[in-house]
């Protein structure tokens, strides 16, 4: 099975002028390609710095990130930026959406960055928001709609380029029950039908069984993984 | 990304947020409309300033006139002291040799002698309700009109004739004999010149009024030559002074057919007294106290000189005139080879020829008449060895009569005053110091440096504007995409999560600041150029008064401005603006959009 993540013996220490914070402690992990994983951990864990090692926003102190195969260390910025856009897609607690554009232009906003254009763009947008049931709100803009339809709407926008790999960060954080279970379903309907890759960080205990695998840290460091 | 789409996010941006964008808009279309309105001033100022200061008053300084004055060497050669006489024409003239010596001085690019047009009776019959003469009438070639007149002074042929008039010119002359037919002048109250004199004298003389304005564009025909009016009293030498007595009408009458007689011997007399005649066109006045020039175009002198000439010649009948008769009986011009000269007892019977002074002609002579257009041929004395210089002084020696009516043009020419032309007005300091150097002395009552003081201010208004246009915009540029982009933070973390490229971001933002800054220009733009038009009477009621102040007072020739000038938008310059406005924002934003481009994402998106 090929692997879609390997993490080995990752640390990221921040510095501040005369203080180090140890913020993730060798992590080493892998993942198949396909499946999905939360990481559980209380809030200040290192979850999302974790993430953004991950989807390439953040560089490890040291260790290694292989993304499908591939070092992320070995790319230049603008390989890593086009690799973001082409193979991760990321789902942010507070959704992150532009205020100025609509739900159905924010969806392709991805797809501009990595200069398509046209009916194709249009098309998959509309068929994105029909897959998270937003197929009503393309032409409206965020300040119209609900938390929970602003998460799918991110959701869809994250799956535009036809990502291998999602980085979700507390995508559920700020949801309520209904809306939570709304964007886990998506989540596994998108594992199961599109062969996706996800990852979720949350500190909530009650949705992680819903994920093919677990990885818990605490104070930057792994606890035993869920068989 | 591509510019399209970095184009159309910042539209979609700028709708939903427009009261942010103004942060940037506004103080641009306000920098651009105060461009439009600085920068259109300044240039309709200058236009405004050179066509109605500079244009007439600075083309003026390139010119001055220099002048001979006989007061001087009266002094110092002791002139009207006994035994003291000794005049040669160079202390009285300028020569060749003065025009060689002042077209060397740098700077220098041109020099016309001012030579009175050796013509009698010249008279200007239609201006005003009396005629008055023209006693100092002047050639002036075309370059050196500016002095006098801003107006064309180029002669055409078939077209009426610029003349510059002389206001000291407009003076009638009439007799006044106080009821008596004979006056007596004692031997003390002849000093010619003096008040006394000429209130004694039965010839008076008052100024005509007139009112310049009015004069300028006017069309006024002048006669030239003709015989002259037959003096209308006799002169007797008593030992106790001048006795004038008053001629009857049958007395002159009698004196006029013995002039006659004499004259038809040997030119039909109808042709010979009959004067030529020129239409002219005022173009000028000249107003000063120490001027009593009339000029005309230098071209139409050289053809009114052959003219009447040829005037006389034609006139001729075929008996020839004996070499006695000429100079003495019959008098005109002198012509020695070199120079062309009023024979010496021009001034008979005649009243204020010679300048405004009036002259008395002189007992015993008054039995030559003068013949208009007669050029006598005589011999030039030979004993200095530079016989062709002017000046050189001619003998009596009558050869015979001169008939080549060009003579005029060729001859030799000596006048007391001179037009110094330079190559600008920034030469004449430098100019009017070498002529002092040289001798030619010339004070400089001119007030330039008011000119160059309007000029520097104009000159300093644009240099400052263009650097505070340039320090603004900078300043409003940096300051408000800091702002924006600072704004923007959580918005850069997206994009660069989703994708962005760090030159896409830097992109973002420079299309950002060009799209605001270009819909600033263009609402600037519109707003410049309507407050423009709007504040034209605003600014030149200012100009005028401003004009009227301080360059009206000093220099007559100021013309009025035309109003359209005002309305005027300097498209040029705007052009140079809209061209330095898109270089500042494209460069100026360039510094915060890499700053922008550079900002972690990570520390973007984080700190909700």
């Amino acid at each position: 099975m090929a692997k879609i993540i390997q993490v080995k013996n990752l640390t990221k220490v921040y510095k501040k002028q005369n203080s180090k914070t140890v913020v993730l402690q060798n992590i080493t992990f892998d993942l198949d390609a396909g499946k999905s994983m939360s990481i559980v951990g209380p809030s200040g864990s290192g979850k999302s710095t974790l993430l953004h090692i991950l989807g390439g926003l953040d560089n490890p102190t040291s260790g290694e990130v292989k993304i499908d195969g591939q070092l992320l260390s070995e790319f230049s910025d603008k390989e890593l930026s086009s690799f973001r856009n082409r193979k991760i897609g990321f789902v942010f607690q507070f959704f992150h959406l532009q205020d100025y554009l609509t739900a159905e232009e924010n969806v392709a906003l991805p797809s501009k960055m990595s200069n398509m254009r046209g009916k194709e763009v249009e098309k998959k947008a509309k068929e994105l928001l029909d897959l998270v049931g937003l197929s009503h709100r393309a032409k409206h803009y965020p300040n119209e709609m609900s938390g929970g339809e602003l998460q799918r709407v991110a959701i869809a926008r994250s799956l535009i380029n036809d990502p291998k790999l999602i980085l979700a960060d507390e995508p559920t954080g700020n949801l309520d029950k209904e809306n939570t279970n709304k964007v886990l379903e998506i989540f596994e309907k998108v594992v199961a039908q599109r062969g996706v890759s996800i990852i979720l960080a949350t500190h909530d205990p009650h949705i992680n069984h819903r994920f093919q695998n677990e990885l818990r840290i605490d104070k930057g460091v792994m606890k035993p993984f869920k068989t | 990304m591509r510019l399209i789409d970095t184009i159309q996010i910042n539209v979609k941006k700028l709708r939903k947020h427009k009261s942010s964008a103004m942060f940037l808009i506004l103080p641009i279309a306000l920098l651009v409309s105060l461009i439009v309105i600085i920068s259109s001033q300044v240039t309709n100022l200058r236009t405004a300033a050179v066509s109605s200061i500079f244009g007439t008053v600075e083309e003026q300084n390139t010119m001055i006139e220099l002048k001979k004055d006989p007061e001087q060497f009266r002094q110092t050669r002791g002139f009207g002291q006994e035994g003291g006489f000794s005049f040669v024409a160079e202390d009285l003239y300028y020569t060749e040799n003065d025009v060689s010596k002042i077209e060397a001085v740098d700077n220098v690019v041109g020099t016309q002698m001012l030579v009175p047009v050796p013509i009698s009776n010249i008279v200007v019959t239609n201006l005003f309700d009396v005629t008055f003469s023209i006693n100092r009438l002047v050639a002036l070639e075309d370059k050196f009109a500016a002095l006098y007149t801003d107006q064309d002074f180029t002669y055409k042929e078939g077209e009426a004739i610029p003349i510059i008039l002389n206001a000291n010119s407009f003076v009638e002359v009439y007799e006044d004999w106080g009821g008596k037919s004979k006056i007596t002048m004692e031997r003390g109250s002849m000093r010619p010149g003096e008040g006394a004199a000429n209130n004694v004298l039965p010839i008076k003389s008052r100024a005509i009024g007139y009112d310049k304005n009015d004069l300028l564009g006017k069309e006024i025909t002048i006669q030239f030559g003709g015989l002259d009016k037959i003096q209308s009293y006799e002169i007797k030498q008593t030992s106790s002074g001048m006795v004038l007595s008053k001629l009857t009408s049958a007395e002159i009458k009698e004196k006029e057919n013995d002039r006659k007689t004499t004259i038809s011997k040997y030119w039909n007399y109808t042709k010979v007294s009959k004067p030529l005649e020129y239409k002219f066109k005022v173009v000028g006045v000249i107003t000063s106290e120490s001027n009593t020039n009339t000029f005309v175009p230098e071209a139409f002198v050289n053809a009114l000189m052959k003219s009447y000439i040829e005037h006389q010649l034609n006139a001729r009948t075929g008996t020839a005139i004996p070499k006695t008769e000429l100079g003495s009986t019959l008098v005109g011009l002198e012509y020695d080879g070199v120079e062309l000269k009023r024979s010496g007892a021009v001034t008979f019977g005649r009243m204020g020829e010679q300048g405004a002074g009036v002259f008395v002609g002189r007992p015993g002579s008054s039995s030559g008449y003068y013949i208009p257009g007669l050029v006598i041929e005589v011999e030039r004395e030979s004993s200095s060895s530079e016989s062709s210089e002017p000046g050189g002084g001619s003998s009596s020696i009558v050869v015979g009569e001169y008939k080549k009516a060009s003579v005029y043009e060729s001859a030799a020419k000596n006048g007391e005053s001179m037009i110094v032309k330079f190559a600008s007005i920034y030469d004449r300091q430098q100019v009017i110091n070498d002529l002092n150097k040289l001798g030619y002395a010339y004070q400089d009552l001119s007030a330039t440096s008011v000119f160059e003081e309007l000029k520097s201010t104009l000159n300093a208004v644009s240099v400052a504007s263009v650097t505070a246009f340039i320090g603004l915009s900078i300043i409003i540029i940096i300051f408000t995409m800091g702002k924006f982009i600072s704004e923007s933070r959580k918005e850069i973390g997206i994009f660069r999560a989703l994708g962005a490229t760090k030159s896409d971001i830097r992109k973002v933002f420079i299309i950002q600041a060009l799209l605001y800054a270009f819909i600033g220009y263009i609402i600037g733009l519109v707003g410049g150029v309507t407050l423009n038009l709007a504040s034209a009477g605003l600014i030149k009621a200012g100009f005028d008064s401003f004009v009227a102040k301080t360059i009206g007072e000093s220099f007559g020739v100021v013309n009025p401005v035309n109003a359209g000038i005002f309305s005027t938008t300097n498209w040029e310059a705007l052009a140079i603006y809209s061209a330095l406005l898109l270089a500042i924002t494209v460069l100026t934003s360039i510094v915060p959009a890499t700053n922008a481009s550079k900002m972690s994402p990570v520390e973007a998106i984080r700190g909700e």
